[in-house]
């Protein structure tokens, strides 16, 4: 397990990260998921000790230099571009693979999985982003390592590489591994995590599995479709729920399809459809996070 | 320290810069040992310390490209984000620190060595060709090639001194030249006799004897500047962040 302790980084005024705890459990891909500017990557550069702040990050109760092999025990992609443009894409993971004590066979090997055999001889700095992608995973599968920690990793792959992607780390968190991957990819990311850590202007704002997070009350509910919108809306706030208009119908919060049908049939409302709500993790996320994004953009040219 | 020192010396070998900077050095050597001091300088065949003076001018001449290459192995890391991998990979930022300052010193005395050798070989082919014969010489091949080896290897480590404090390659690359060429002689109109113990001033004079600071002692001046700046360097890579 990965325990990153009471994180804070502060560039001179500023807090970056501001005592942010959560943990990373093996067998599980665990999402980092907070708007621009709200310290994620900063937080992967503290938990790997590249960023000098105060708290700790525990790699199986030790801190990552502790261990006789740190390319055994974590795995990073930090950034797609981190390469020498003119060293080719084989010698730059024989350079990580010298510095991480793993045998130099071990190149070809992640080569081959990322799908970059055919251009190992090529120097990646004319690779699309999409390669560069593909060769930072190799140079974080290099070790086999225990944890791997990725940094918006999906950016620039085609819908076939994340496809892949998505498989790989799945399958890569059954072998009881544990995978740490930050995304702006929401939709991806529902597919992908187990788990989530959301942060916000540099604070967590949420540690939490997927499943809870979607479930949580008020994010689900029931979806009912009427020919009597207004009527059944009046009965349903009477009996003290909260409801939404959506997509010609009503969504009513925190509250289960059978209990909404019962109403529905006592107040002689016909229902044509009923069915489970439940937000998507783009909703939860958006909800999260509302007040915590450092950069807002504006709609049709208005103030927002 | 066996890892860190094997992916140093693989990044030093892997990259094209290096074998361009060497490659240039080297024909610059034979260029001006050959043509411009054997071939072109028939007249001074008589000299009994030409090829002497033929290994000094040549060490002189190409050490900035072994300086160019140190600070090339520090700064790609930066200015390509390599950083990150290195970090995460040592055991320790020691190790690094450590690993880079053998893996340069290691480069420039074989780089020292290697004009040492070309340099008369290139003088006396040159004074042949034009169907001369060079005079016995009087060398004293030990003092000689200490002095350029550790001219090389000294300006090699203040270049990559420069580059750990400065993490910059443009910048590290004008300090370099604007260092010696501008703020030394700047200095030495208020240190006057004094300047002979400014680092670049020191560092020159292994090579090329001032009558003011024997080789020896200018020798020493410039080693407590390595080490006092390596001291500085070395605690400012334990608390930078990596960017």
């Amino acid at each position: 397990m990965i325990e990153a302790q009471n994180l804070t980084k502060r560039y001179g005024q500023r807090l970056a990260v501001d005592n942010v705890s959560f943990k990373i459990k093996t067998g599980k891909v665990t999402g980092f998921l907070g708007p621009n500017g709200a310290g994620k990557s900063t937080t992967l550069r503290l938990m790997l000790g590249l960023d000098m702040g105060t708290g700790l990050t525990l790699f199986d109760g030790k801190l990552l230099h502790e261990h006789p092999q740190p390319s055994r025990v974590v795995g990073i992609l930090l950034e797609a571009k981190a390469f020498h443009p003119t060293r080719t894409a084989r010698e730059h993971l024989r350079v990580l693979a010298a510095a991480g004590d793993v045998p130099l066979a071990r190149v070809d090997e992640v080569l081959d999985m990322v799908g970059l055999t055919a251009v190992a001889k090529n120097r990646p700095g004319k690779f699309s982003l999409g390669m560069s992608q593909r060769l930072g995973i190799a140079a974080a599968l290099l070790g086999d390592p225990k944890y791997l920690l990725l940094d918006e990793p999906a950016n620039g792959l085609d819908p076939e590489g994340i496809a892949w992607l998505r498989d790989f780390l799945k399958h890569y968190a059954s072998r009881g591994k544990g995978v740490f991957v930050s995304s702006h990819l929401l939709s991806e990311m529902s597919q992908l995590a187990d788990n989530i850590v959301v942060i916000g202007r540099g604070k967590l704002i949420a540690d939490t599995s997927v499943e809870a997070l979607l479930s949580d009350k008020g994010r689900s509910g029931t979806f009912v479709r009427t020919s009597k919108i207004s009527a059944f809306k009046k009965v349903l706030k009477q009996a003290g729920y909260e409801v939404t208009e959506s997509n010609g119908g009503l969504i009513v919060a925190g509250v289960k399809p059978e209990v909404i049908g019962k109403l529905a049939y006592e107040a002689g409302v016909p229902v044509s459809e009923l069915s489970p709500h439940g937000a998507s993790l783009e909703e939860a996320f958006l909800e999260l996070t509302a007040t915590s994004g450092e950069y807002h953009g504006k709609t049709g040219g208005k103030k927002s | 320290m066996k890892p860190a020192l094997l992916a140093e010396v693989r990044k030093l070998f892997s990259v094209r810069s290096t074998y361009v900077l060497t490659g240039i050095a080297l024909l610059l050597v034979i260029f001006f040992a050959g043509y411009v001091s054997g071939w072109r300088a028939a007249e001074t065949v008589d000299q009994t310390s030409k090829l002497s003076q033929s290994i000094t001018g040549a060490a002189n001449l190409v050490t900035i490209f072994a300086a160019i290459i140190a600070v090339l192995l520090m700064t790609h890391e930066y200015r390509y984000g390599t950083i990150t991998y290195t970090l995460t990979l040592a055991r320790s930022r020691t190790q690094i620190l450590l690993a880079k300052i053998l893996v340069i010193s290691g480069f420039s005395v074989v780089f020292a060595l290697l004009v040492s050798l070309l340099s008369p070989i290139a003088t006396q082919v040159g004074i042949a060709l034009h169907g001369l014969d060079l005079v016995p010489q009087t060398i004293s091949f030990g003092d000689v090639l200490w002095r350029s080896i550790f001219y090389c290897w000294s300006f090699s480590m203040i270049a990559l001194l420069l580059a750990a404090l400065l993490r910059n390659q443009l910048a590290t690359l004008i300090g370099l030249f604007v260092a010696p060429s501008t703020i030394e002689p700047l200095l030495t109109l208020l240190l006057k006799d004094n300047a002979i113990y400014l680092p670049f001033h020191a560092q020159q004079a292994v090579l090329t004897l001032d009558a003011k600071l024997l080789p020896g002692h200018a020798a020493l001046t410039t080693l407590a500047y390595l080490i006092l700046g390596w001291i500085v360097a070395w605690l400012l890579f334990q608390r930078r962040d990596a960017n």
